[in-house]
């Protein structure tokens, strides 16, 4: 979740009203926005921002768009693009790497250090999350007045040389893959072409090697700079476009002209940005269905209004809308619903009592589970728990075990969290590993999942609930667990038998299975004392374990 | 009451406490205060002596009467003078500088010296130091000789010598020495290991006032009350005439070791009979999941990051992926509303990729498509979910997840918030509640729920209604509603917990000491 850090008098100045404050109060009216306070310092205003599917609340101006609607009758301004003779050549092959650009030309643009700031961090925001971390869309911004049109998105050899930004000499684009950090981040997107994408203008001037890094000439805006040139490339249309409109917009809402640029690929030509509104067909029916609310036409106008849709058409029956171009979250209906029911004020509809016939009950598991642990807890043992994602080492080589087909996942963190257990006695083991300073006897249990590899079943696992039980102590034997096995099995009315067994984990002669119904559920037995030994438990220690 | 038969009807108050007290003397007690009373003062070496306890008791006994205001105590520091090594070597063989003159018969080299007294090096710089000062020694042509003031010195008895003897029997207080006993040790004490000074609090015991009175009240045949009651004593009537001593109530009792459950499953167990209450049916499912339940059934895009590495646990063993075969007919519909809606094109192996749940909603979208899905129904799950995360004191990479779904025709936004409400008030306990608009991934409209709790706000939960385009390709045409509620931070908020990891702790003191009251 994003969280935005902006200056007060800024908003404030961008929604024409002044704000309130303390954030109680601040948290009602952006709550509207899915947006909540983090911290007030001065004139200094966090914000953070739920939403992750409206990056066009992102920067201070995009926020300040939403928030003005909703706290003065204002309208959204109708944005548009001027026509400019901007044009981007789109080259061979690019189709097959990163096929789509879009890009818009501003002017009278008035930047200071702070707006740089923010627009890089909104960029920033924009290229990690909806880009995907730029593997989906990546943005690039350049002064104007240095290009020469037409510019060329091709692609090259990757020996080309270009000073990337923030450097001073030339360097070949293999050579910045391997060494600008932003090569380094971001590099694995171009990996295994032959060619790297570029931007290029009529002179041969490189503006960025997308989406890796921008030219130090071409690429680098300053406050002076008062004319701008925005690119957008990407593996996704639609999100190319979304993004151009996001960047352009914050930049119209404080007074620059958007122009807009003419794409020609090769075989067709298109003008970007679309600043064009979407429209839709909302039926009253359908909103009052969701919400509960008895509400006509003509009292959803003024919400529709609020949240900064237009109304074009207004029937009884049914509402035509128009979405502003910076939503690109409304995928159906549901969403202008959501935006409607916000409006209305969700303190003002009125909560039902939930009337849904049903009859409650807990999974048999849970059930079998609880009657475990008050069986045992009724023995005296106390009732521990752990995690389940755990070592190889603790499962295999700390229990003796030499091979054992375990659920492994792929992307581990840590050796710590590498396995599943397949059974709940190493864990146990590790919790008296980790209380043997202590007071003895140490009697624990714990009732939990443990996941075993099942070739018969579609996903080739099985998630198993355990109950296992340990006695430390310096007179703890197999007599000792073996009463507590038949309490158990006792009070379950279950009958079992026992079953020699050797396991490398037990001591031989001292270990059995536990057979019920001919079927094998679980094992008891004494610890190996090398065992012991690995996990440093200086008294003997008896177990059963099964699988419920 | 149960007192008045012993008070001979002596109504006063006084007398009353007396007896009761020495109703209840333990044994240990009886023998000290007649130990005391026979000695006056005494240490406990003394009292042990006389009770034939030994010391521990000794003292635990004279703490007990102390607490009771019937001994005191009071304490001395005493110096003590011990020997050390050289001390003992000393108290046989004499004084170092004595036999360094008494060697000195004619001159001699310094070698010849060690060589006939054998002292080390330390020793004879001492004695040469020492002597020279005196002058009792000087040098001439390399050799050592005595001054004619030696002969007073060699002659006298090494009172030294006799102080260390009389030391080497065993230590003694300062106190029983002399004047000029005590001058020694200042200046022995300066040497090397000969002797050793140290200070000791030595512990007097002694009959309070009302000890004394006690004393005199013990009877002789007190010490025939019954203290414990056995099942001898019961079969042969030996109880009867006999008097019961009595107890000290306030005693500390031995501390038991019993079984108890884990506060947190404790916590998590009375949450799901709560729901249960409530009409909602409790959901499972497997902790390796396909991609499909946990994120593509739930409308989440294939490429959405989540899905990332970083986000999602995947399955390198078994190495065989899974198979949504036996559910192809849905797989299709959800497949074509991604591309329809999300733009893009979607890949059946993907959703075929095990992964470990990362969120408890893949046990709602299973339930979703269960042929014994109750319409209407109310469901809820407590699942443990994986998410890569490095574990610190706010993250864990496994956790639990509460939330469940209503299901219904004709549910609206006015059922959610009363769901809610209830929530706030049943599960949460809540003094006020707001509900406020949110934001998940999988529910349109969204609402959180805000309670005011012990003072503070707290998020206690998510909910909302499932898009129409999660719930249509699972064959759902009814209402969805989705709830969550985030029990870790209500329990640790509970439980004042300000560590994630405590939540799940596996220290055993802290689960023995720990109520499991939730």
């Amino acid at each position: 979740m994003p969280v935005m850090e902006i200056s007060f008098k800024d908003l404030e100045k961008l929604v024409k009203k002044p704000l309130p404050r303390k954030s109680d109060a601040l948290w009602d009216i952006f709550s509207n926005l899915k947006s909540e306070v983090e911290n007030i310092e001065g004139d200094n205003l966090k914000i953070e921002l739920t939403d992750t599917n409206r990056p066009d609340l992102w920067c201070v101006e995009g926020f300040a768009r939403s928030l003005k609607t909703i706290i003065s009758s204002g309208k959204v301004p109708d944005y548009y693009a001027k026509s400019s003779n901007s044009t981007v050549v789109v080259g061979k092959g690019i189709n097959k790497v990163r096929p789509f650009i879009a890009t818009a030309v501003l002017k009278n643009v008035k930047l200071n250090d702070e707006m740089i700031k923010q627009i890089m961090q909104f960029s920033e925001r924009l290229d990690t999350t909806v880009g995907r971390k730029r593997a989906k869309t990546s943005i690039g911004i350049y002064n104007h007045h240095m290009i020469k049109f037409p510019v060329h998105y091709k692609l090259v050899s990757p020996k080309t040389k270009f000073v990337p930004l923030g450097f001073s000499e030339k360097m070949t684009m293999l050579d910045i893959l391997e060494k600008h950090p932003k090569g380094v981040e971001y590099g694995h997107i171009l990996k295994g072409l032959k060619k790297y994408p570029v931007l290029v203008d009529s002179k041969g001037k490189i503006l960025s090697m997308p989406p890796i890094i921008n030219s130090n000439d071409l690429g680098r805006v300053t406050e002076k700079t008062r004319e701008l040139f925005v690119e957008v490339t990407g593996t996704h249309k639609e999100a190319v476009k979304y993004v151009l409109n996001n960047i352009v917009l914050a930049f119209a809402d404080r007074g620059a002209t958007v122009h807009s640029s003419t794409i020609n690929y090769n075989s067709r030509k298109e003008r970007t940005p679309d600043l064009s509104n979407q429209r839709m067909q909302v039926e009253v029916s359908e909103i009052n269905r969701v919400t509960g609310l008895k509400m006509k036409s003509k009292e959803i106008v003024p919400l529709l209004s609020k949240m900064g849709y237009g109304v074009s058409r207004i029937k009884e029956s049914f509402l035509d809308i128009i979405i502003p171009c910076y939503r690109s979250d409304i995928l159906s209906e549901i969403d202008v619903i959501e935006d409607i029911a916000i409006a209305y004020g969700f303190n003002n509809i009125e909560p039902k009592k939930l009337r849904v016939p049903s009859t409650g009950e807990i999974s048999d598991i849970e059930k079998i589970s609880n009657t475990s642990r008050e069986i045992l807890v009724g023995a005296g043992f106390q009732e521990i728990t752990s995690f389940t994602l755990v070592s190889k080492e603790l499962l295999l080589n700390k229990m003796n075990v030499k091979d054992e087909d375990l659920v492994e996942v792929a992307n581990p963190l840590s050796q710590n969290a590498e396995v599943l257990r397949n059974r709940i006695l190493p864990s146990t083991l590790e919790v008296l590993e980790k209380n043997t300073h202590r007071e003895y006897p140490q009697k624990i249990f714990e009732c939990g999942d443990a996941v075993v590899c099942n070739k018969a079943r579609t996903d080739g696992t099985e998630t198993i609930r355990c109950l296992c039980s340990a006695i430390a102590d310096n007179d703890s034997d197999f007599t000792r667990i073996k009463s507590v096995l038949d309490v158990y099995m006792n009070s379950i009315g279950v009958k079992y038998v026992l079953k020699p067994v050797k396991h490398p984990s037990f001591i031989d002669g001292r270990t059995a299975e536990i057979i019920v119904d001919s079927e094998k559920i679980g094992i008891i037995g004494e610890i190996h004392p090398q065992v012991l030994e690995n996990f440093k438990i200086s008294v003997p220690v008896s177990v059963f374990e099964i699988e419920l | 009451m149960i007192f008045q038969h012993n008070i001979n009807n002596k109504n006063n108050n006084i007398v009353v406490r007396t007896i009761m007290e020495i109703g209840s003397l333990h044994i240990i007690e009886r023998k000290i205060i007649k130990a005391l009373g026979k000695l006056g003062k005494a240490d406990v070496n003394a009292v042990s002596k006389e009770t034939g306890l030994n010391d521990s008791q000794t003292r635990r006994g004279v703490e007990w009467l102390r607490n009771k205001e019937i001994a005191e105590v009071s304490q001395h520091t005493k110096e003590f003078v011990k020997l050390e090594k050289n001390g003992f070597r000393y108290a046989k063989e004499g004084m170092p500088e004595k036999r360094f003159i008494n060697s000195l018969v004619r001159p001699l080299m310094l070698n010849e010296i060690r060589e006939k007294v054998k002292l080390d090096k330390d020793e004879l710089n001492y004695c040469i130091g020492n002597l020279k000062k005196k002058a009792y020694i000087s040098f001439e042509q390399g050799k050592i000789k005595l001054t004619s003031l030696a002969k007073n010195f060699s002659e006298s008895p090494d009172a030294n010598k006799e102080f260390l003897n009389l030391l080497s029997k065993g230590e003694i207080s300062t106190e029983n020495l002399n004047e000029e006993q005590k001058s020694m040790i200042k200046n022995l004490k300066e040497r090397r290991d000969i002797l050793s000074v140290e200070i000791k609090t030595e512990r007097i015991y002694s009959l309070s006032k009302k000890g004394v009175g006690i004393l005199s009240e013990l009877k002789d045949d007190a010490e025939d009350s019954i203290g414990k009651l056995t099942s001898e004593m019961l079969s042969s009537k030996s109880w009867k005439n006999k008097k019961f001593r009595s107890y000290d109530i306030n005693a500390e009792p031995p501390k038991i070791m019993t079984g108890k459950k884990h506060p947190y499953k404790s916590f998590q167990e009375g949450l799901r009979s709560k729901l249960a209450e409530l009409g909602f049916k409790e959901m499972t499912g497997p902790i390796v999941e396909h991609s499909f339940y946990n994120c593509e059934a739930l409308f989440m895009p294939q490429d959405h990051p989540a899905k990332g590495i970083h986000d999602l646990y995947y399955i390198k063993n078994p190495k065989k992926q899974g198979s949504l075969s036996s559910i192809n007919k849905t797989l299709q519909n959800v497949k074509k509303m991604h591309e329809e809606k999300w733009k893009y094109r979607f890949s059946e192996a993907e959703s075929e990729k095990l992964v470990l749940r990362s969120q408890g909603t893949a046990l709602s979208a299973r339930m979703l498509m269960d042929k014994n899905l109750e319409m209407p129904g109310k469901y809820f799950a407590v699942s443990k979910v994986y998410r890569p995360d490095i574990t610190d004191w706010k993250h864990l990479s496994e956790f639990y997840q509460v939330e469940g779904i209503v299901v219904d025709y004709n549910l609206t936004l006015r059922d959610l918030f009363g769901m809610l409400k209830l929530f706030a008030e049943e599960v949460a306990h809540a003094e006020k509640y707001k509900i406020v608009p949110g934001y998940f991934p999988f529910t349109e409209p969204s609402a959180e729920l805000h309670c005011f709790v012990n003072g503070k706000w707290v998020e206690m939960g998510g909910s909302g209604i499932f898009r129409p385009e999660l719930t249509k390709p699972l064959g759902i045409d009814a209402t969805v509603i989705a709830w969550g509620l985030g029990i870790d931070r209500q329990f640790m908020s509970k439980k004042g917990i300000k560590d994630i990891r405590d939540v799940y702790s596996s220290n055993i003191d802290w689960l023995r000491k720990t109520d499991v009251i939730v």
